[in-house]
């Protein structure tokens, strides 16, 4: 029965949940009581008075508020509205005690408890015997004819069995409720402490990447501090080059770190035609100077990249498709050896855009794919690691980016070195209405290409 | 007739070729050292065993054999034990400290550092003595940590 608690996707999804199943539940069992109680009282039950009727409007009154307060989860407030309910009803009531009406009494409640399997239910039913034999056995009202005593006191006993069954029913359902709100603080706490140590993790990493081209500038602004009136001109102008060269790398450090900040407002863009050809090639391009800084390890010059991409429009943002690009481009350079290829593919299908970046290099292990689009996350051989050195949001960046434009990214590979890693962009391709804007970004992506 | 006093050899392991590339830089101003470079733990491994430098310098963070380890080996070879040992890193946890200093390491540097501080650190642990070094080491191993540097 609470299986779907088991695993939430989130804590919105998680409460929606609980609320949808506890009015299900009530709704069953509540409800369904509440109509055989009306069917009996209108079939079997005698009105000898105007007080009776009014008895009967009163406690069915009581029991029809309860039930909604039940479903509009007051559970507490229903439910002791409902037992009120159904204590005056039985006081009104009390029939002619019978043998063969309690044994049919226990049989039914008996079945009842065998087939329910909330504790909550279990109790209010043990109650509802209780009472019952209670007041079989002391208590025979004369209002019921005769005849009709034995069948009105089972099917009484019955209804009453399914009230009291649905208040237990209702109660059952708010434990349940309860738990899943403890299930949600403790998912809540375990994501909390899970975002906690990748930030921990995060600063670290971060300190570390800064402190070391840090060192190595401060280290060269201390020489020239020190040595500059008895340096030789080629010296100095050596270790200007570097300081200008690990000034930059300082700058790539803090330009990713600050985009964490950027991409709250990502949504907000005016989506427009985009060439994907043209955002390949100035995706090229640009990690092509990236690495002629050396910022990344390795030089984009001896790779041969194969770029398979028809003039395909999309509708969306050319500098986040660019940004999407040029950091896949990145990692397929970072986490493959020199010389290998690279690939770059498209296609439409089912109006989509369908985009291709493959390396030849380690691959990623399947059991930890699901982590690499994750925020300062970074795989544990590369943390390590002094030529793969990153912030770990790159990747974090590019679903950013894809989802910014209604879009889906996927990593797939087998996590074998050699036989590489395939990332793939799915984005929506410009519907006919923007055919003009279409011709426009062609023209752009000639412009561009040349 | 005169005797030529031997050049000390520093030794830095640093995977970082920027960090490389500036201590080659620096150490053209103190030519009284010989500088050697290797670029992760094994390398250095290698040289050390090698050259036997006066210093060694080593970064934590390396692929292949990390720093730890690195230090370890070195204080568990005879022929190494008594080499001075500096950790020059950007961790700057004191866990990792007392990790280093639990290994034998004689001095620990936090990056970013000039060469001057480099100097002062290399001169101070080629005056610790090898009986100083295992009297630090056993009280090491007897669990009474000085937490002190010499």
């Amino acid at each position: 029965m609470h299986s779907d608690y088991l695993l939430p996707t989130s804590s919105s999804a998680f409460a929606r949940l609980a609320l949808a199943d506890q009015r299900r539940a009530t709704l069953r069992g509540g409800g369904g009581a509440l109509l055989v109680t009306a069917m009996l009282w209108l079939w079997l039950v005698p009105l000898p008075s105007l007080l009776y009727l009014i008895g009967y409007i009163g406690a069915g009154a009581l029991m029809g508020v309860g039930y909604f307060l039940s479903w509009r989860s007051r559970v507490m407030t229903g439910a002791t509205l409902l037992l009120l309910g159904y204590t005056y009803a039985a006081i009104l009531l009390l029939p002619t005690a019978r043998l063969d009406c309690v044994i049919a009494t226990l049989v039914t409640a008996g079945a009842f408890i065998l087939a329910c399997d909330a504790p909550f239910l279990r109790v209010a039913l043990a109650v509802g015997l209780t009472l019952g034999g209670f007041t079989l056995w002391h208590w025979p009202p004369p209002i019921i004819p005769s005849r009709l005593a034995p069948t009105a006191l089972v099917l009484f006993w019955f209804s009453t069995g399914i009230g009291l069954g649905g208040i237990g029913w209702c109660y059952a359902r708010q434990v349940a409720y309860l738990r899943t709100r403890l299930g949600m603080a403790q998912h809540e706490i375990v994501q909390q402490q899970t975002l906690e140590a990748t930030k921990d993790l995060f600063v670290a990493s971060i300190n570390h990447e800064l402190r070391t081209p840090f060192m190595a500038l401060i280290g060269y602004i201390d020489i020239l501090k020190h040595r500059w009136p008895t340096m030789p001109d080629d010296r100095r102008s050596t270790i200007l080059t570097d300081c200008e060269r690990v000034g930059r790398k300082i700058r790539h450090l803090l330009d990713q770190i600050l985009k964490v900040r950027e991409v709250q407002g990502l949504a907000d863009y005016q989506p427009v035609p985009v060439n994907v050809r043209a955002a390949c090639h100035a995706a090229i391009a640009e990690v092509r100077a990236a690495m002629t800084d050396e910022i990344a390890p390795s030089a984009l010059g001896d790779r041969a990249i194969s770029l398979r991409v028809p003039d395909l429009i999309i509708q969306g943002d050319g500098t986040y498709l660019q940004q999407i690009l040029a950091n896949l481009l990145t990692n397929a350079v970072k986490y493959s050896p020199s010389g290998t290829p690279i690939d770059i593919a498209a296609e439409a299908k089912a109006g989509q855009a369908i985009i291709q970046v493959r390396d030849y290099g380690l691959g990623i292990p399947p059991g930890q794919q699901h982590i690499v689009f994750e925020r300062f996350t970074r795989l544990h051989r590369d943390i390590a690691s002094a030529e793969r050195k990153g912030t770990g949001l790159g990747l974090w960046l590019c679903r950013e980016y894809t989802e910014a434009m209604h879009g889906t990214i996927t990593v797939a590979s087998r996590g074998i070195e050699g036989d590489g890693t395939t990332f793939t962009v799915t984005l929506p391709l410009a519907t006919p209405e923007t055919e003009g804007a279409k011709r426009n970004a062609r023209h752009d992506a000639h412009t561009d290409a040349g | 007739m005169t005797t030529s006093t031997p050049v000390p050899t520093i030794l830095i392991v640093d995977d970082d070729p920027e960090i490389q590339r500036f201590f080659e830089q620096a150490f053209q101003d103190y030519p009284e050292y010989r500088l050697i470079l290797a670029s992760d733990g094994a390398h250095g491994l290698e040289r050390v065993t090698e050259v036997l430098p006066a210093v060694a310098i080593i970064d934590l963070n390396m692929p292949k054999l990390g720093g730890y380890q690195l230090v370890q080996a070195l204080r568990g070879d005879p022929d190494t034990a008594a080499i001075p040992l500096i950790i020059l890193s950007a961790r700057t946890q004191a866990k990792d400290k007392r990790m280093a200093d639990l290994l034998g390491a004689d001095l620990y540097l936090e990056k970013p550092v000039v060469i001057s501080e480099v100097i002062a650190a290399i001169q101070r642990v080629l005056r610790i003595n090898s009986s100083e070094r295992a009297r630090h080491m056993r009280q090491i191993a007897d669990d009474q940590p000085s937490g002190q540097e010499y």
